[in-house]
Order: structure tokens, then sequence, then C-alpha cells
């Protein structure tokens, strides 16, 4: 459904932040990506995104290459949650924010009204459709910002760094948004123990090269590899 | 430094919660808010510039709002802070250049350019408080929509949009930089004259940052440029009332200066 063949990319200053990366995804496949600060996962899911561009190598989602071209078209298909929902969340009000990208796709606004709720209501968080984002806690504009691209519905879904910035319950509200969103998404994380609770597959980076790729449980207990890769065992796995 | 942006952070905030009221003047729809300000602004700044006695009656309109929206005059006190120094000096200048006497009052003669600078700091208060009585009457979103209807550029509605919204995180994090500035100088009272560049500077970098990522955020969601915010109520029949009868006192406003007429009929 997705995949990337190949994939290098340089920061304009000519460091290379990705070294032929090879990886593909399935439908519906919940994949985490981890490494230490600096391996390049944020990059990598920012090129997936469509972000970043002038790639060397080949990516696709579901037939379609990614270039320039495509660019509007992919938009469309593909979701991002980015590290601080403060940057996500931006209208000023819940039910405007999660209406902002429909609307950009030109929806009426009958469908759009209808979409909105719908996506509010999957996530438990009808009541804050009026609500000012100001006065969202971390947690609620954690899941408002998940709201505006799951609204759009996307194939596939990045999430850059999803538990930063939650405390003990947004973390564990969004762990079972994620258990019951069934969508093709590659997480990058730090939380070791998120990846192991939402993720079969683990993706390991290091120093702008993907490591391993296999069964999560399997990677993360193995100790010297995962000192290797300047990353500890979890403590579950211990 | 730490209280006054945390002052000016909640006083944004009360803002906002305050055009969340339902009170008669929070009901009327933002296009006869918006329509009936800007006459009240034009009428205002249209009065010639040494033309006192006229003006006073215009603070009926900001008087009306702020009581019946139960507004309290703290916020208008805030926003003056900010706009009237500016007002003040531009109104010294203007004594310095016209120094003809308009008149002696108990001995003292009043030049004109006094009272030229006297009428500029009533406009500036007026305006202002016309300004705030629609900011806090009336919620962003409803404004934002309502100004894409009368066709103001997506892009300066964009501005507004995401100035109000963004202000607030970056007095935050202005407060943040200034505590951590404090705390690891504790000899030190206020950020010191040599380090406020180095501070600003950080502050802008930072800004520069979000704003980069925010827009990162909007391209993602498909934002092209042309904005796109759902529909609003333009006019009710309260609204229209509003309208018609805010729009015909502040032209009638405009034509009779009624302190003149009052000194007349009592004469």
């Amino acid at each position: 459904m997705f995949e990337a063949k190949h994939v290098s990319w340089s920061y304009p200053d000519g460091y290379q932040a990705l070294k032929d990366i090879d990886l593909s995804l399935e439908r519906r496949e919940c994949a985490g990506l981890v490494g230490a600060n600096g391996a390049g996962k944020s990059t990598l899911l920012r090129l997936f995104a469509g972000i970043e561009t002038g790639s060397e190598g080949r990516i696709q989602l579901d037939g379609m290459e990614y270039s320039p071209k495509n660019q509007l078209l992919l938009r469309r298909r593909i979701g991002y949650v980015f590290q601080n929902p403060d940057d996500q969340v931006f209208m000023p009000t819940v039910y405007d924010d999660v209406a902002f990208g429909i609307r950009n796709f030109g929806l009426e606004e009958a469908q759009v009204e209808r979409r909105v709720v719908a996506v509010l209501d999957e996530l438990n968080i009808g009541g804050l459709k009026n609500w000012p984002v100001h006065k969202l806690s971390g947690g609620q504009k954690r899941s408002v910002a998940l709201a505006g691209v799951l609204v759009m519905d996307p194939e596939i879904i990045f999430f850059d760094e999803p538990t930063a910035f939650l405390d003990i319950k947004g973390r564990r509200a969004f762990v079972e948004i994620m258990k019951t969103l069934g969508r093709t998404s590659i997480l990058a994380t730090h939380d070791l123990e998120l990846v192991l609770e939402l993720c079969p597959r683990v993706m390991v980076m290091a120093g702008g090269r993907l490591m391993a790729d296999g069964p999560a449980k399997q990677i993360l207990s193995r100790g010297d590899f995962m000192a290797a890769a300047e990353l500890e065992v979890p403590a579950s796995l211990r | 430094m730490m209280t006054r942006l945390a002052r000016a952070a909640a006083q944004l905030q009360l803002l906002e919660e305050l055009a969340d009221r339902t009170s008669y003047v929070h009901r009327l729809t933002p296009l006869a808010k918006i329509v009936t300000t800007a006459a009240f602004i034009v009428a205002v700044v249209s009065f010639d510039r040494y033309d006192i006695s006229g003006l006073w009656q215009f603070a009926i309109y900001p008087l009306f709002f702020m009581i019946v929206g139960e507004i309290p005059f703290s916020i208008l006190w805030t926003l003056l802070i900010v706009a009237l120094p500016l007002t003040f000096f531009t109104g010294l200048s203007s004594i310095w250049l016209n120094q003809h006497a308009w008149a002696m009052i108990g001995g003292l003669p009043i030049s004109y350019g006094v009272l030229g600078g006297l009428a500029l700091m009533i406009k500036c208060l007026l305006t202002v408080a016309g300004v705030t009585a629609l900011m806090a009457t009336t919620r962003i979103a409803d404004l934002c929509n309502t100004l894409r209807f009368l066709h103001v550029p997506t892009v300066c509605i964009f501005q507004l949009l995401l100035c109000f919204r963004y202000i607030r995180v970056l007095l935050e994090e202005a407060e943040q930089m200034s505590t951590a500035y404090l705390l690891r100088s504790p000899a030190a009272n206020s950020i010191r004259l040599p380090d406020v560049g180095v501070l600003i500077g950080q502050l802008l970098l930072r800004s520069y940052g979000r704003a980069f990522r925010i827009y990162t955020a909007m391209k993602c969601r498909g934002f092209s440029g042309a904005g796109h915010m759902g529909h609003i109520c333009l006019l009710d029949r309260r609204s229209l009332i509003f309208l018609t009868a805010g729009c015909l006192l502040l032209f009638v406003g405009r034509l009779v200066n009624f302190s003149v007429l009052a000194e007349v009929l009592i004469k």
C-alpha cells in the first residue's frame, strides 16, 4: 500500500539526514518508528507526509508516485499529526479547526457539519464542538488535532511524537483512540511502551539509516542492539 | 516584566470570554456591529481637528455597548495604555507646531495646538473604545466570517485570526523566557538592557519557527491561500433595527452638536 525504495535525503547545506531507506506498509498496518534524537525519524516522516521534497529514490502511496505534480492529490490522502498540537490547532473554535481541511477541499457546508460531528463523536469529544481552542487541555488539543486529520479521511496517517505534552490520562485516552482507529499509520516516538502497546511492528533508525524492521517485541528486547541504536530495552521487556 | 506579560495574556483571554456572553449586544449579528462600528469610527475621525465639543456625545456608543454587554472598563483601560501614549506624543508635537492662541482660560492661554492634541486623544479614546466594544461582544470566528462576506482579502482575515490566536502563545513564550532569565539572574529585578536585544531576537526566531510550523500544518490540510470558513447569519430583525437606528443616530450626532444646542436652548 505504501512503499519507499532507496530513499535518501539531504538538507540544503549538504548534511545527509536519510540514507537508503527501504520500507513498505500493508493496509491498516500500524508501525512504530523509533530512534535516538537526530536519528532521522521526524525527517523521514516529513518526507513521507510530503512536507519535505527533493529526495532520491522512490516513494509511492497505492501506486501514486510522490512528485510535485501529485502533491495536492497526495495531501488529500495523507494525514500528519504534529508533535505540538498548538502548531496544528489554530482556528478559533474546535468545530472550525476540525472543519478547516475539508472546507479547503471544497465540501458543502452541510457535508462538512455531518463529517465534523461524526468524527468528534468518534473520538468522544462531541461536547467540545463549540469550545474556543485556547480553553482546551493538552490531551483535548491532541484529540482535536487528530480529529482535524481524521475528518479528511486519509489513507495513511503519520504521527510525530503523539504522546509528547500528554499526561497519563491523556496518553491513555490516545492509546484507546488508536486501538479503535484501524488506519495505516506510522508513529515516530521515544515512547517504546506505546510502540509495544499499539504497533506489532517497529522500525529502528540510527544515523539516518533504518537499522532494523520487524516484530516490535523481538527487536525492542535485544539489549545489545538497542544500546548500539542509543536506546534502552523498555521496562516491560526487561 | 513577568506579571505584565501574564496580565496582558489574561486580558486577551478575558476579551474572548466576554465575547461568549449572551446579552442583547452579544446577540446582534456581527455584520450589524461591524457596519455600525465602522460608521462610528468614520463619524469620529471626520470631525475638525480642533472640534472637541462635538466629540463628547459620541461616547454614548461605546458606553451603550459596555453597559448593556456588561463589559468591564478595565479591559478598555488595558488597550488604551497601549494606544494612548502614541497619541499623546503626537498630540505634544501638535502643541509645539501650533502655538496660536485660541482662548484664555483663567488667565492661561490655550493654543490651537493644545486643542488639537486634546481632540486627537479624545478621538483615539473613542475609536479604541468602539473597537473594544465590538471585539468584546463578537466572537473572532463570527467576525472573520463576516469580514469574508464583506470581501476583505483572505490574507488579511487569516492575519487577524492567527494574530488573535497566537499572540497569547507568544506572550506565554515571552513570559517563560523572562522567567528563565530572572531565575538565573538572582540579583536582577528585571531584564538588563544589554540582554533585551538577545531575548527579543530569540523570541523572533521562535515566532518565526512557530509561524513556519503553523503554515506547514495549514498546507497539510489543503490550505492554498483561499480560506473557507462556513456560513453565518448576516442580519436578523433585531440587528436590522439596531443597524438602522445606530447609523441614523450617528448621522444625526455628526450633524448636530448637542452641547451647543443645549447651550442655545438654555440661553
